[in-house]
């Protein structure tokens, strides 16, 4: 329900941050924690199968690496924001 | 949560919130910190598979529309706090690829990108390309540089499939993958960029300074 602007960003835990932001700009509290469950156990299945509940013009976010490849449905991540996952032994989040 | 109209995260180990549009930490006890933005592709499905055929897919969990269908298709709804567009470089709702290097940003309108085909920029000093395939493909970033070398590109067509030429050493480069497939730089690899998709109004609220690409001008011809 937050995801009122449609941004994405895949991500990792990084290592060094920026020196002492100001972060002054308001948290707006929507909704309680939680409320938009994150996907933290995500399976796959095959594009070919996927296809059948995918539309055409349905947007995703597709990572490409040494070995495979993986597409989020951003329809689904409305729901859920967050997937928390492991992608070629790297700890990511894809988020929307 | 939303911080600047984007959705804030915690992570359940510190409690720390982070920006999902930049991957800040804002408040908690790793303020200060950012997260490492992973390159990826943003395509429709459609897209997607004319790439990647044997790709896996997360797999759906009775998610078949969007929620946010009439939210994303009106022009004038801009957040859920209702903002208004602060800078009318680009209509509020201009769907862009954003690019965020140091303390540098960039939006490149997707539209625009599509139409010229081929975007070349430099992003806090990381030469960048976009670039528009063909029109059953997605629009893909790559850092324009290999084997220590900044490179500038051109598109075209061999064999009814679209190709990138560079000019310093004439290599010819695959646009889906960002390999050069010959000339002397034959095996290098583009790296991707990590650009990816926001609303004008939104993207310009986190980067208020953030540049917009724009298509060179034609000369007048003489």
């Amino acid at each position: 329900m937050c995801m009122r602007l449609s941004v994405l960003l895949i991500m990792m835990v990084g290592v060094l941050g920026l020196a002492a932001a100001q972060e002054s700009d308001r948290i707006e509290v929507v909704l309680p924690r939680d409320a938009i469950p994150a996907i933290d156990a995500p399976e796959f299945e095959p594009a070919d199968r996927a296809d059948r509940v995918m539309a055409d013009e349905e947007l995703v976010i597709g990572l490409v690496g040494e070995r495979e490849q993986r597409a989020y449905s951003t329809w689904q991540l409305d729901r859920h924001e967050i997937v928390n996952d492991v992608f070629e032994g790297r700890p990511i989040a894809v988020t929307w | 949560m939303l911080y600047k109209d984007g959705l804030v995260m915690y992570d359940r180990q510190t409690d720390t919130l982070w920006t999902q549009v930049d991957g800040r930490a804002v408040r908690g006890a790793l303020i200060g910190r950012q997260l490492e933005i992973v390159p990826a592709i943003h395509a429709t499905w459609k897209e997607w598979l004319a790439l990647y055929p044997r790709s896996q897919a997360l797999e759906k969990r009775g998610e078949l529309r969007s929620p946010y269908e009439s939210y994303n298709r009106n022009p004038r709804e801009l957040g859920i706090m209702g903002r208004r567009n602060a800078d009318n470089r680009l209509p509020g709702k201009e769907r862009i690829l954003g690019l965020r290097v140091g303390n540098a940003a960039m939006a490149f309108p997707l539209k625009a990108v599509r139409e010229a085909r081929l975007a070349q920029a430099e992003v806090g000093g990381l030469p960048v390309l976009l670039v528009a395939p063909a029109t059953n493909l997605p629009v893909l970033a790559y850092e324009r540089r290999a084997r220590s070398r900044e490179l500038t590109f051109s598109l075209e067509t061999i064999d009814g499939r679209s190709v990138l030429r560079d000019t310093e050493t004439n290599s010819t480069w695959d646009v889906a993958t960002g390999k050069a497939t010959s000339g002397s730089m034959a095996g290098a690899q583009l790296n991707r960029a990590a650009a990816y998709p926001a609303f004008w109004f939104g993207w310009r609220g986190y980067f208020p300074s953030t540049g917009v690409w724009q298509r060179a001008k034609e000369q007048p011809r003489e």
